[in-house]
């Protein structure tokens, strides 16, 4: 099997995008907004540290992720013509994505602690900082488990990424752009069928649904979540989400175009 | 010694069958010509057994061995084909050192000739070529890769007069230097008849000859005399086309002659491939399944 | 060299036919070396195996020789040879063929003779 050579081929394609994605975002968001008010004369309005709190940092990385999840079928025309089988390209893909998320969670989390808290004072910069972190007493336990979480969050959006492009990328360009424009359709129906049997009848049979996602969340009245129902959820759904991404993997072709 | 195998290969597009239980062995070190008109199933046929689309039942082996799911052995061949699987964005040379690490190797030596012949740039972009020089590339990779089977269909797409010549010649030249399995799938009969080794015409999704061209030619007979005596001659045999001129008429046989006697007025002699495929896979159908019978 | 081929008969026969005219008519010297399978399967676009085996035929009749790391080179008194034989299916060849021919035409052996005759004066 040529896992190796194929892990090496993805991740070098790879790592180039995310480098390039963050030089991009530098120049927007950094660089750009410092030229235009030097240009407007408002130099004295910009702050360095007002750009950088913002949270496209840590946000950017989980969008690339699901990005080139969902842009697979390229990679696989170049693979099949290179007599690498589905599986080779599975297994290699899922180590590059768990690479690059290695790498993309320990930039955001020191961009957190090196960044974002010393510099522009934050506190809640992420989900786990503003919901979980106090449920630890130890702020080195809390770090800890910052970086699994939020992890396990990135695990969670690159793999639902994939099982939707992965998804996608079985059909043909006409059934996919079908597909993108009437599930949002009949999922936004389905939200309003639900909505109205809630609040129109009164069908309270969906309290089971809040009291599970609460359960889920880990919710506590008082003071801190509790992080590790949520944890134990992340891995199971990635566990089920890596299933499905696999079967789609060996089920795809080159299409007829 | 490598065989590759398809084994009771069908495929449908919705209602319309393609492929029908197609079964073929390819041995080492031959140039085989996969022949048949457009639509008789021939890129289908290659692009199942490259394992880039699934057949619905059957097998590709090689070696015994199935290629899904088998880098090794699906790392033994090489499609070069009219799809494009490269991405438009990537460079020539790029394009060439990732299929090198991941074949495990490449003639340089070889491809920096053939791209000097051809005046292939390759600091381009493959969106940026030419059909043509689209065409040349792709031959090229297919001709410098380490694969025991090159599989190239519709070959000469595009490409000159001049650079037909050119790829024929150093076709034959790499086999020579470097014997290997070659599937050649064609429309351009003429231009392959005497390089081929060992002929395969598909037909609406079968198979309907498969046998070395020498013993296929072998059995090609041109009847040529006075109508009379060519239908009384031929009485029997496997005709499966004929000419009339006036009162002179060529009927055109494929099979063995039996010991008949021939009529001095008779004149024998074989015909050539292309029109052997004509007849094969025009009005005759009749003769198709004749031909089934005589291969067993 | 020149070759011709035709679509009436086996392809290597044609090549093993023509190497031997190429001789008879001194294309090829005698001791010279003649071009190789490779040569003569890219020039005219013949599968190698096939070329093989109609030199193997001219090998067969010690027409040419292989000498092993130099390639093939005609035999002495080769063009001998193969005017030898040719002359001995001449008739068969020509000869037959060209009575019938006459006869077709109504050409009398007499007259046959005569145009013989004035092909020779030619």
């Amino acid at each position: 099997m040529k896992t190796n050579k194929v892990t090496k081929f993805l991740f070098r394609k790879q790592i180039i995008g995310l480098a390039e994605m963050y030089v991009f975002l530098f120049v927007a968001f950094l660089v750009l907004p410092f030229i235009f008010s030097l240009i407007s004369g408002s130099l004295s309005d910009y702050s360095l540290a007002e750009q950088m709190r913002g949270t496209w940092v840590t946000a950017a990385f989980g969008v690339y992720m699901f990005a080139i999840s969902t842009l697979s079928y390229e990679n696989f025309k170049f693979l099949i013509q290179n007599g690498i089988s589905r599986q080779t390209f599975f297994n290699s893909q899922i180590v590059v994505n768990g690479l690059l998320i290695l790498i993309g969670n320990t930039f955001n989390v020191a961009y957190q602690y090196l960044v974002l808290m010393p510099l522009v004072h934050a506190r809640n910069t992420n989900i786990f900082m503003s919901s979980y972190a106090g449920y630890f007493h130890n702020s080195i336990v809390a770090f800890l488990f910052n970086f699994i979480f939020s992890g396990l969050l990135l695990v969670v959006g690159a793999l639902a990424g994939m099982v939707i492009g992965n998804f996608l990328t079985l059909f043909s360009k006409f059934i996919q752009r079908i597909i993108l424009i009437v599930t949002p359709i009949v999922g936004y129906i389905t939200l309003m069928y639900a909505a109205s049997r809630v609040i129109l009848h009164h069908d309270f049979e969906m309290t089971w649904v809040a009291n599970f996602a609460k359960f889920v969340l880990g919710y506590r009245s008082t003071g801190s979540y509790d992080p590790f129902p949520m944890i134990v959820a992340m891995v199971v759904v990635s566990a089920i989400m890596l299933l499905i991404v696999r079967y789609l993997f060996s089920k795809k072709q080159l299409k007829r175009e | 010694m490598t065989v590759l195998e398809v084994s009771h290969i069908s495929k449908a597009f919705g209602s319309k069958r393609v492929l029908s239980d197609i079964n073929l062995t390819f041995e080492d070190n031959k140039i085989y010509g996969l022949l048949g008109r457009n639509g008789a199933g021939k890129s289908t046929l290659l692009s199942i057994m490259t394992n880039r689309n699934f057949a619905d039942s059957g097998q590709i082996k090689i070696d015994s061995e199935d290629v899904s799911d088998n880098d090794s052995k699906l790392g033994l061949m090489y499609l070069m084909s009219e799809v494009n699987l490269y991405a438009n964005g990537w460079k020539l040379t790029q394009i060439i050192k990732d299929s090198e690490s991941l074949y495990g190797g490449f003639d340089h030596e070889l491809a920096n000739r053939l791209i000097k012949e051809f005046g292939l740039d390759v600091n381009q972009k493959f969106g940026k070529l030419s059909t043509g020089y689209n065409s040349i590339f792709k031959l090229i990779l297919a001709l410098c890769l380490p694969v025991k089977f090159v599989l190239l269909d519709e070959p000469v797409l595009g490409l000159d007069a001049n650079h037909r010549e050119l790829f024929y010649s150093e076709l034959i030249q790499s086999y020579a230097d470097n014997p290997r399995t070659f599937i050649v799938s064609t429309h351009l009969i003429e231009e392959v008849a005497n390089i081929i080794s060992d002929v395969i015409v598909l037909d609406q999704g079968r198979v309907i000859l498969n046998q070395p061209v020498e013993d296929v030619l072998a059995k090609t007979h041109s009847v040529v005399g006075p109508q009379k005596d060519v239908d009384q001659y031929t009485k029997g045999l496997n005709v499966i086309g004929h000419d009339t001129m006036g009162n002179i008429r060529a009927d055109y046989v494929y099979g063995d002659l039996d010991d008949r006697v021939l009529p001095d007025t008779i004149q024998l002699s074989n015909f050539d491939l292309q029109k052997l495929f004509i007849f094969l896979t025009n009005q005759y159908e009749g003769s198709a399944q004749h031909e089934d019978q005589q291969g067993h | 060299m020149k070759f011709e081929f035709n679509s009436s008969e086996p392809i290597y026969r044609q090549v093993a036919e023509q190497i031997e005219d190429a001789i008879a008519s001194g294309g090829f010297e005698e001791g010279g070396q003649i071009p190789s399978t490779t040569e003569i399967s890219k020039e005219f676009h013949i599968n190698p195996a096939t070329v093989l085996k109609g030199m193997n035929i001219v090998v067969s009749k010690n027409l040419i020789e292989k000498r092993r790391g130099l390639g093939m080179f005609v035999q002495e008194g080769a063009r001998k040879r193969i005017l030898a034989e040719k002359r001995n299916g001449f008739f068969d060849e020509f000869v037959v063929n060209l009575v019938r021919e006459a006869q077709n035409l109504d050409i009398s052996e007499d007259e046959l003779l005569e145009l013989v005759k004035r092909g020779y004066q030619k």
